[in-house]
């Protein structure tokens, strides 16, 4: 056990550790994890990248975090953290509780007996830590000491609890248009959970009611909200509503707003393999009246066929609060395009062998739905490495011993444990108040 | 130019004279040992910095939010806090004195540098709504002025170091104090940086359920943090000090510039939007 101790306690591996845990990150920064990018953008990088997309694939460096490399390097840290932590921590107490000799440090004389020069050092903020053989000990900022442990302790906390929350979480993703349902059991937009987080599925249906927005005079999204009703059965409806920077919780579900918004349009289509169906298009809100927004979708025609879409929330194209909106379908095929149709509401009409009608159109927004546990452990991390940390380096501790002498005066030696240059003038400082004190006597 | 945005500038301009002053009064005073010329330039630069704070708080009126949407207010804010933490950190600890000489251009080039944007009116997005953006990106300002100061006295070893050194480098501390304040900005700025990331963390949690994202700002800040981990551990451990210490440090300093103004070029998240 003790073998295992230095070795996690050495210097070269507590270096080591960082530095690979550094190598790490910067590589997962520099090569794209598959995680936030999408298929096609990872393809166009490795077909960009064709040697690095090689060693990618061989080495996994496209999903660093999930390798099982990283959490080799993370226990390492961790088992180097708590053995570190621990070590601190007895030091800590030793220092603060133990009578210690000071061998070290910068020495006055003084004509004041040891008990007024003590006064005279606690009236400075000096605390008494221990007195021995008439030995005084005093020190400032004691809980200097405790920096580096607490600042230990507090990562070990919050990689214990990302670890938790990484492993536990359940996250979904829903892009409801107004007036949709969502059943517990359909799929999610989008779904993230942890490896041992069962599928997440909501305690009951939930409908989005209406989406509400408004925007700044330069058309940036000043606010979005949405109001959803919970159908938890027996005829019981919850209505709620979630704006950004303020959280539902249902049923200890966190929901956010997301940022995200747009038109849906209902869109009849009919052609080769498909008989009068109805698909939803959504597209994600304009940045400016003028400009449209675009969307493409691949799987509405089949048959190699790309149905692409743009629309104006003003078919006039002049503001944001005027909403008549003008949809233009494009469809390609073979990588040409067939041809583009302008739909407004009730319009219709046929690019190639489609035909498509319009029936409807409503707003939608994207709630994202949380289930966690372990924030709190990660908040605290944090709380205990900003403690350790301010500890750490703005109040390093100054020690000080007062030993009686035997004509009636006494000798003060003081030290600061860190930073030492930086607190010579309160060694001066303490000599000037003690002289002054011999003077006034 | 619109009413608002013109006195905007002319305050702007106004404390970018203070601190021009200040800062050629201050380089007289340190390399001639001018006592007088060297308490003006504090006296300069502490009326530039009135001057500049009441830039922004008039500014924030205006446009409704704090000083973190824009490149102007980013830089201006920046360099505001630089000099405002500065000037505390000399009553604090007078043995900073000589680092105003590296301080004070630095804070004229960031507000000179903010006065090439357009300082436009920038809306406010909605996840921007946070106190705890406000601590986020006030840390990362503190942390930003104290690597200032400690960049300062790395120069200044690695500037005392050299074979031909000026006279007014003499009248600096001894090397190894020098040494020692460089490590000891550099543990102050490690930790507001962290704290930073921390309180960014919360407000991503507050906001969107996430604490952590990956994004490129978000990792690259962490990449940084690290470094800045290493070096602290490399001179704790390794007794690393002197000048291998001084031009590590530079290069933490770089990556702490290229984490705050460069990686927020890189993609298309929520940090995008503050400085571009």
């Amino acid at each position: 056990m003790n073998s295992i101790k230095r070795f996690f306690l050495s210097r070269i591996t507590v270096l080591c550790l960082i530095c690979l845990a550094l190598a790490a990150i910067t590589l997962a920064a520099l090569v794209p994890q598959s995680f936030m990018t999408s298929p096609a953008d990872m393809e166009t990088w490795q077909a960009a990248h064709p040697l690095l997309g090689r060693w990618s694939d061989s080495l996994g460096l496209h999903r660093i975090y999930t390798h099982p490399g990283f959490a080799f390097i993370l226990a390492g840290v961790v088992m180097s953290l708590a053995f570190s932590t621990w070590e601190q921590f007895m030091k800590a107490w030793r220092l603060s509780f133990a009578r210690r000799e000071m061998a070290d440090g910068a020495i006055l004389r003084t004509a004041l007996a040891g008990d007024l020069a003590t006064k005279r050092l606690r009236s400075q903020g000096y605390l008494p830590v221990g007195e021995n053989a008439g030995v005084s000990y005093l020190v400032r900022h004691p809980w200097g000491y405790w920096g580096n442990s607490l600042f230990h302790l507090g990562m070990v906390l919050v990689i214990a609890a990302s670890l938790l929350v990484a492993l536990t979480q359940q996250r979904g993703v829903l892009q409801l248009g107004e007036a949709e349902t969502h059943e517990p059991t359909a799929p999610w937009t989008d779904e993230e959970k942890g490896l041992l987080a069962r599928n997440f599925t909501l305690p009951c249906p939930i409908r989005l009611d209406r989406v509400t927005y408004s925007f700044w005079p330069n058309h940036g999204v000043k606010e979005v909200a949405s109001t959803l009703t919970f159908l938890p059965g027996n005829n019981v409806e919850d209505v709620r509503s979630v704006h950004i920077n303020s959280i539902l919780t249902y049923q200890g579900i966190r929901i956010y707003q997301g940022m995200e918004f747009g038109h849906a349009f209902y869109v009849e289509v009919e052609g080769p393999g498909i008989r009068k169906e109805v698909f939803q298009l959504m597209l994600e809100r304009q940045k400016a009246p003028e400009f449209p927004s675009y969307n493409r979708f691949r799987n509405v025609l089949g048959n190699d066929a790309l149905l692409r879409a743009k629309y104006y929330v003003d078919a006039e194209k002049k503001s944001f609060a005027r909403v008549d909106p003008l949809l233009v379908l494009r469809v390609d095929q073979g990588g040409r395009e067939v041809g583009q149709l302008p739909l407004q509401i009730g319009g219709e009409g046929s690019i190639g062998p489609y035909r498509f009608r319009l029936i409807r159109f409503s707003p939608w927004s994207r709630l994202i739905f949380v289930n966690l546990s372990g924030m709190p452990g990660v908040f605290l991390g944090f709380l205990v490495i900003c403690l350790g940390g301010i500890f750490h380096y703005f109040t390093p501790p100054r020690e000080v011993m007062v030993c009686p002498c035997p004509d009636g005066g006494s000798e003060i030696r003081w030290r600061a444990t860190r930073f030492a240059t930086f607190y010579t003038d309160e060694f001066a400082a303490i000599r000037a108040s003690l002289e002054a004190e011999e003077r006034n006597g | 130019m619109d009413r608002q945005t013109a006195a905007y500038v002319l305050l702007t301009w106004l404390a970018v004279f203070c601190y021009v002053v200040g800062t050629i009064t201050n380089t007289v005073g340190v390399i001639f040992e001018k006592k007088r010329a060297e308490r003006g330039s504090y006296g300069a630069a502490l009326v530039g910095l009135a001057l500049h704070g009441a830039a922004l708080l008039y500014w924030w009126q205006v446009v409704g939010h704090g000083p973190y949407m824009a490149p102007s207010e980013v830089l201006s804010s920046d360099a505001w806090i630089t000099m405002a933490l500065f000037l505390f950190f000399l009553r604090v600890y007078p043995r900073v004195k000589p680092a105003s000489i590296i301080v004070f251009p630095a804070v004229f080039l960031m507000i000179a540098l903010s006065t090439m944007y357009n300082p436009g009116i920038r809306s406010l997005p909605p996840t921007f709504g946070s106190i705890w953006l406000v601590f986020h990106i006030a840390f990362y300002k503190i942390s930003l002025a104290t690597l200032v100061v400690a960049l300062a006295f790395s120069l200044f070893y690695l500037k005392k170091g050299a074979r031909s050194s000026a006279p007014w480098l003499e009248r600096l501390p001894e090397p190894a104090s020098l040494d020692l304040y460089a490590y000891r900005f550099a543990g102050f700025g490690f930790i507001f940086w962290g704290i930073a990331m921390l309180a960014g963390s919360i407000w991503a949690y507050k906001s969107w359920g996430r604490y952590w994202g990956w994004d490129p700002v978000e990792t690259w800040s962490l990449i940084t943090w690290l470094i800045f981990g290493v070096y602290l551990h490399m001179r704790r451990f390794f007794r690393l000090s002197g000048t291998r210490a001084a031009w590590f440090f530079v290069f933490c300093f770089v990556m702490a510039l290229v984490s705050l103004f460069v990686t927020s070029h890189m993609g298309s998240s929520i940090h995008a939007e503050y400085f571009k």
